[in-house]
């Protein structure tokens, strides 16, 4: 059980880290015994690596590798930070909150901006996106790696499917399942939902890693990986003021019950929705860093 | 045995230390390091020092040795040991002097 943690907390190491020192370090692990204080040492070592990778081990990835990681990186927190713009938008979906955003303009341009910024960053990840899946599409058939990262975005996709289709007819059945029952449905939907969306962001890292990319389409990547990241601190800052406009404005609304058992209120919820985004937006900007560094480096003369 | 982390005593000095006395793999170190300071290295904390240790051109890996790579201190290495070691030293002969000091007068 502990080997398999040891081996688990190896494989949190950075890409450049574990391609260095990955070998060694398992040698040592079998060596030394995997305790689980040597687990909590490799997690522990495994965190300081990514925030404060060593130049000389980080450098010596090539420009491609570091614009499909910190594109890979981007996508897999945009796909978290749409689930917490899922939950602000449940929220924030009674009429009171409308009523609310019209007559506080803090809170109606908040959420005005967040709005725009998500339509603004969608449409920035899905034209960064597009080309990549062509891409990969294209090269599925010649490249094993990349044939089973499109069949597990599939599935992962399949599975969303017809947990939607298998939540549409429960709810529409007659008679009508309880409250109850309706709460633990959409829980467990959004459960599968966020797994489902994980799965295929780890696909599409995996699918970048394995295809032959062109140049050209990492450096559009990279530039909407920074556009997706800086709409994400924008939506952050959006939540921050409608949350403190709230609070301050309309206290009564701040302090309902919320979620699905009413407990917490709406202030918590924000707050947790907040928490999220900022500890998604803040790697986010981290990837798209290294991946515009590698892209404006650059790039990669030739594809792969 | 205490179990040390980065926060406690330095782990690239006792790597520092241990590369002193000749080239040495990771468990290698770890023994040593062990054995001399009463202290376990853990792999995190070990390949972190090594890391920064050889990113600063203080130490250097050599070839592989099945899958257990050893390193040996650079001459830049022995350096940075002997001045850390000259300051340690400095503490060391200060801080007893005035335990001594403080307890002859209390």
């Amino acid at each position: 059980m502990n080997a398999r943690l040891a081996r688990l907390a190896l494989a949190l190491y950075p890409l450049a880290y574990r391609r260095r020192y990955g070998e060694e370090m398992a040698a040592l692990v079998e060596d030394q015994g995997a305790s689980p204080r040597a687990v909590a040492d490799l997690a522990r070592g495994a965190l300081s690596a990514h925030v404060r990778p060593e130049p000389a081990v980080a450098g010596a990835l090539g420009r491609g590798e570091r614009v499909r990681l910190g594109v890979s990186a981007v996508l897999l927190c945009w796909v978290l930070f749409a689930a917490a713009i899922f939950a602000f938008a449940k929220t924030t979906e009674e009429p009171a909150f409308r009523a609310a955003a019209s007559a506080h303009a803090v809170l109606g341009g908040a959420h005005s901006t967040l709005q725009v910024l998500f339509v603004l960053a969608s449409m920035a990840f899905l034209l960064g996106a597009a080309p990549l899946v062509v891409i990969a599409l294209a090269q599925a058939r010649k490249r094993p790696g990349v044939r089973r990262a499109a069949l597990l975005a599939v599935g992962c996709v399949a599975v969303i499917v017809v947990a939607t289709g298998a939540v549409v007819v429960v709810a529409n059945h007659d008679p009508a399942p309880s409250e109850g029952a309706r709460t633990a449905l959409l829980a467990g939907w959004i459960l599968v939902g966020v797994a489902c969306a994980i799965g295929c962001a780890l696909a599409a890292r995996r699918g970048l890693f394995a295809a032959a990319i062109p140049a050209a389409a990492l450096r559009l990547a990279a530039g909407c990986a920074a556009a997706v990241a800086v709409a994400m601190i924008g939506i952050a800052v959006a939540t921050l003021v409608y949350l403190v406009g709230l609070v301050t404005s309309v206290t009564a609304l701040a302090s309902t019950p919320n979620g699905p058992l009413g407990n917490p209120d709406v202030r918590v919820s924000l707050l947790l929705v907040l928490m999220v985004m900022v500890a998604t937006a803040v790697p986010a900007a981290l990837g798209a860093k290294r991946a515009w560094r590698g892209a404006v480096a650059g790039g990669e003369r030739s594809a792969g | 045995m205490r179990y040390i982390s980065e926060r406690s005593t330095d782990p690239g000095l006792l790597v520092l230390a241990s590369l002193a006395e000749g080239p040495k793999h990771g468990y290698a170190i770890t023994q040593d390091v062990e054995e001399v300071a009463g202290v376990k290295l853990g792999p995190g904390t070990l390949y972190g020092a090594l890391s920064r240790l050889e990113g600063r051109d203080l130490i250097e890996a050599l070839p592989s040795e099945d899958r257990r790579r050893p390193y040996k201190i650079t001459a830049e290495g022995s350096a940075a040991l002997a001045e850390q070691l000259a300051m340690l030293d400095r503490v060391v002969d200060t801080g007893m002097k005035r335990l001594r000091a403080a307890g002859a007068t209390s």
